[in-house]
């Protein structure tokens, strides 16, 4: 059994978030995340690093939050960012009063937007539709919400805080109104370890409810998904919002090579329902594709969805309710220590945890104040690494890497072909996937492509699954089939609902290697040895 | 972004690589080969591809294109990155010669003085574009065409002061220049309306870049035997000639013109046409790989003129003149160029 002052369940933006503002207050904490960190709707979200814009309309609070967010995380976390700036743009036949009131909407909410014009957005955004009529410069950004939580992660462990991933909460043992013992599953070895914290926060995202029932607790929200697609390639230089009341397929971010377009908004019944349709696809497709008609004939390369857990369990729609957060002190509802923060964005993500840290260390009687919004996140600069390497690849793994960068980059040029190029899509190093499949951290091919983005181009690990495995099954007792089956499986839900053009002629070339060479369909049936036979 | 777009379609089954000429002879150490370059470099092109010189390797054989299962424009991407990123002051050796001749003499290689008959005659229905190699170097390609032109009956002009056609400008990225000289051609072009070629590197500067419909010479002489216009000699002795399938002809001009040549050998006597293993293997003279990457552009040739003596011919036959420059650097075997090798043989109709 592990004393700690605090356990936060939940090893999303939020808990990540939480870890860090706590630890560097000096508590002790613990974070238990049941699966790979950021792999909740973290991980499934757009990437947008909000300036507020899009909800200074109908939500001013969540638009103010947003915007003083923005400034502060482009100071502190500029590893992750990039600050590409955006454009709200009009198309002939919308609304266009509405962009009146959203001027004057920002303007009351401290967005920092501007008028251009249309040539001027061409001049920007040569991709652009010749349809738009009216366009807004904005302070958006795009942001890797994978290294932004593994940002706060390691931040929270530089403070002597501990972050486990693959521990799953399964029980709360009540005593006298308090959490006594929280009961944790190790999916690692399948042990179980008992925590008897001082205060529990409850940060799991869509799962809230399902961990305040473990507390005979109810928490009012909804379940909203949505979906986005990646396109393949860089088609824009910033952000795109279709400038309207807040509706589906409003968002293109640009990320890495790739563009990702967003999003949908269905109720959904549990945090499991996270599949893309087709129907969304297309959707998407043709509705953003109105501002870049490019779109239309590049290649979707994959769908994912998130879930947004929504405060409030009304029958507003998904749309409708506020996107800002809630913090709830279950000392009310007879649990003296436990605490759930639900909805929020990840841009909002350091106010909610400055929040939620406020109220733990209150209740913990600790004098150290938040310096979240000052302290950069990472505290050691790595920009002038490693002449050994090519400046641009040095670059991308420093932006990568973070704390670790100088290790990776040894292994890059001391091991054995480790500047080999392992995934050609997202151009990542063998060097960079042997330091990772060595980080107690990693588990899964999935984990590894998190930490690397191997696998996560338009092949879809068609071309980097062998190296990796390699590489994983290198220095372990890993089972490589069974590795490469899940993630095969995970990758499979994602690339379905768009296989057609490209993406449908890749997926046939696969099949042809991981059936038809590799046999691994025989391998999932239980019959390998017969097939390989045969 | 444009690049990225054209190539997306990418499935990573790298038959690409596989034909590669250039990787065969360097391996993808040497030269990443086109689905990295053409394909994946783009999309990572800040700053990477600045120090490269890798990419003025490719010969544009338009091999990989070929066999792409999605057909990407891989030889196109490649020029393309090479306009990207073309600056004078990175020049090699070679190619700062060819810029430095076009600059002095609007032709891509350093004219020789030589006397000729002027052609430029004024009646002219056709004109004749010879190119720099034909006019320069491999100067027999020149005799040859106008003497089986003439034996054909065909009424041509060469313009005065014709230029360079761009072609060894658009293989280092030099669009400026390509465009200057695309001007003043046009120009001299003025309204013929049908234009010959010796090389397939001009014929297909002007099919891609000059929206003109030209011929190779082998078009108009096939066309001239079907009127029975031409006539055929014997050779002496039984002569064993392989045919070698140049990229410009056989993966842009047009397939059609192989089969042409083909049939207008058939037609003399006592030839012996042998195929190659590999007729359409790149000899490497292309894409400015012969000025930039000398070495590199020998090994291909050799291997090609190995190939040739393996099958047992006298000669082997290459319709285009800077194959036939290339061919010949090997020093092994022997190399004839297609038209000249037609022109023994033939004589007028009476
Ligand atoms: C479709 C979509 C698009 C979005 N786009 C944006 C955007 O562009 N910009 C923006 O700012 N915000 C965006 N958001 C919002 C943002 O993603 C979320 O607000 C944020 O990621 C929430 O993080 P979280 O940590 O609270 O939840 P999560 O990331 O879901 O984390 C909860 C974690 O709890 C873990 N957990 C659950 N049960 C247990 C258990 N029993 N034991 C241990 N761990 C458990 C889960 O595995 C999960 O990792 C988007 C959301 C969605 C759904
Ligand atoms: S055009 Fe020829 S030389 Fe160039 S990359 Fe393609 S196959 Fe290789
Ligand atoms: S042949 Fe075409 S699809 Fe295959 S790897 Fe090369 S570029 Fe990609």
């Amino acid at each position: 059994m592990q004393r700690t002052e605090v356990l936060i369940i939940g090893g999303g933006i939020t808990g990540a978030g939480i870890a860090r503002d706590l630890a560097c207050r000096g508590a002790e904490v613990v974070l238990v995340e049941g699966s790979d960190f950021s792999n909740g709707a973290t991980g499934r979200c757009h990437g947008m690093l909000h300036s507020g814009a899009r909800y200074a309309v109908n939500d001013p609070r969540s638009a103010a939050e947003c915007a003083a967010e923005n400034t502060i995380l482009k100071r502190i976390a500029n590893f992750c960012i990039e600050d590409t700036g955006g454009l709200f743009v009009s198309l002939k036949n919308d609304d266009l009063d509405y962009a009146d009131r959203f001027l004057s909407s920002c303007k009351k909410t401290g967005v920092a937007a501007k008028e251009i014009t249309v040539q001027e957005a061409l001049k920007k955004e040569p991709m652009l539709s010749r349809e738009i009529v009216r366009a807004f410069e904005v302070p958006d950004a795009s942001v890797d919400p994978f290294l932004l939580t593994l940002g706060n992660i390691e931040s929270a462990r530089e403070a002597n805080g501990i972050a486990l991933n693959y521990h799953s909460v399964r029980r709360f043992e009540i005593d006298g109104g308090v959490i006594d013992r929280v009961i944790v599953e190790n999916l690692r070895n399948g042990s179980v370890e008992i925590y008897k914290p001082e205060i529990v926060v409850n940060a799991s995202g869509a799962w809230a409810n399902k961990i305040a029932s473990l507390a005979n607790l109810s928490i009012g929200m909804t379940l909203d998904k949505g979906s986005m697609v990646v396109i393949n390639g860089r088609l824009t230089n910033g952000l795109i919002n279709r400038l309207r009341k807040p509706s589906n397929g409003d968002i293109i971010v640009p990320s890495y090579s790739s563009s990702i377009i967003g999003t949908t908004s269905i109720q959904v019944d549990s945090p499991l329902e996270n599949k893309a349709t087709e129907e969304e696809v297309d959707f998407l497709i043709r509705e953003t594709a109105m501002m870049i008609p490019n779109i239309a004939i590049s290649r979707a390369v994959r769908a994912y969805a998130g879930i947004r857990p929504l405060c409030g369990s009304d029958r507003s729609t998904g749309r409708e309710i506020s996107r800002t957060f809630q913090l709830i002190d279950h000392s009310e509802h007879g649990i003296e220590n436990f605490i759930s923060v639900i909805g929020g964005k990840l841009t909002t993500y350091r106010l909610m945890a400055e929040k939620v840290s406020d109220m733990v260390a209150s209740k913990l009687g600790l004098s150290g104040s938040c310096r979240t919004a000052i302290d950069p996140l990472l505290s050691v600069a790595k920009e002038n690494i490693h002449a050994k390497i090519a400046s641009s690849i040095a670059s991308r793994i420093v932006r990568k890497s973070c704390l670790f960068a100088d290790e990776v980059i040894q292994r890059c040029t001391g091991e054995l072909r480790g500047m080999e190029v392992v995934c050609s899509c997202e151009e990542v190093l063998r060097g960079e996937v042997i330091y990772w499949c060595n980080h107690q951290d990693v588990k899964e091919l999935s984990d590894l492509m998190r930490r690397t983005r191997a696998g996560m181009g338009y092949c879809q690990g068609g071309l980097c699954i062998f190296g990796l495995l390699s590489a994983m099954i290198d220095n372990s007792d890993r089972d490589p089939m069974e590795l490469l089956v899940r993630f095969i499986k995970e990758r499979e839900k994602g690339v379905e609902p768009v296989l057609f053009r490209g993406q449908l002629k890749e997926e046939f070339f696969k099949e042809h290697l991981i059936n038809g060479v590799y046999h691994l369909d025989a391998y999932s049936r239980g019959d390998y040895e017969k097939d390989l036979e045969s | 972004m444009s690049v990225t777009l054209k190539t997306g379609d990418c499935i990573k089954c790298s038959a690409c690589n596989m034909v590669c000429p250039v990787v065969s002879i360097d391996g993808i150490s040497g030269f990443s080969g086109p689905r990295n370059l053409a394909v994946d470099l783009p999309r990572f092109f800040a700053g990477r591809m600045i120090s490269s010189q890798e990419i003025f390797k490719c010969t544009t054989c338009w091999k990989c294109e070929e066999v792409c299962p999605s057909s990407l424009p891989l030889s196109d991407s490649i020029l393309r990155l090479r306009e990207m990123m073309f600056d004078e002051k990175t020049l090699v050796e070679g190619h700062k010669r060819i810029v430095e001749n076009i600059d002095r003499y609007g032709r891509s290689i350093k004219p020789q003085l030589r006397e000729r008959r002027v052609y430029a005659k004024r009646e002219a229905e056709v004109l004749y574009f010879p190119g720099c190699i034909s006019e320069m170097r491999v100067t027999s390609i020149f005799d040859a065409t106008v003497e089986l032109l003439e034996k054909a009956g065909v009424n041509f002009g060469i313009p005065d002061n014709w230029v360079c056609c761009g072609a060894p400008l658009e293989k280092i990225g030099d669009s400026n220049r390509l465009e200057s000289l695309k001007e003043t051609n046009l120009i001299k072009f003025g309204s013929f309306e049908e234009i010959i070629t010796s090389c397939p590197g001009c014929t297909t500067q002007f099919l891609r870049h000059y929206d003109r419909d030209p011929l190779h010479t082998i078009e108009v002489l096939w066309e001239a035997t079907k009127k029975n216009r031409l006539k055929f000699k014997t050779p002496k002795n039984n002569v064993r000639v392989a045919l070698h399938h140049p990229c410009h002809i056989k993966r842009t001009i047009g397939p059609q013109i192989i089969d042409q040549a083909y049939d207008l050998l058939q037609l003399i006597p006592r030839v012996k046409i042998v195929e190659l293993e590999d007729p359409d293997k790149c000899c490497g003279g292309g894409g400015g790989v012969v000025a930039g990457f000398s070495d590199l552009a020998l090994k291909l040739a050799a291997s090609k003129m190995r190939d040739a003596c393996r099958s047992g011919v006298d000669l082997l036959l290459a319709p285009c003149p800077f194959c036939v420059l290339n061919l010949r650097r090997a020093n092994i075997g022997k190399v004839e160029e297609f038209i000249t090798f037609i022109n023994m043989y033939t004589e007028r109709e009476a």
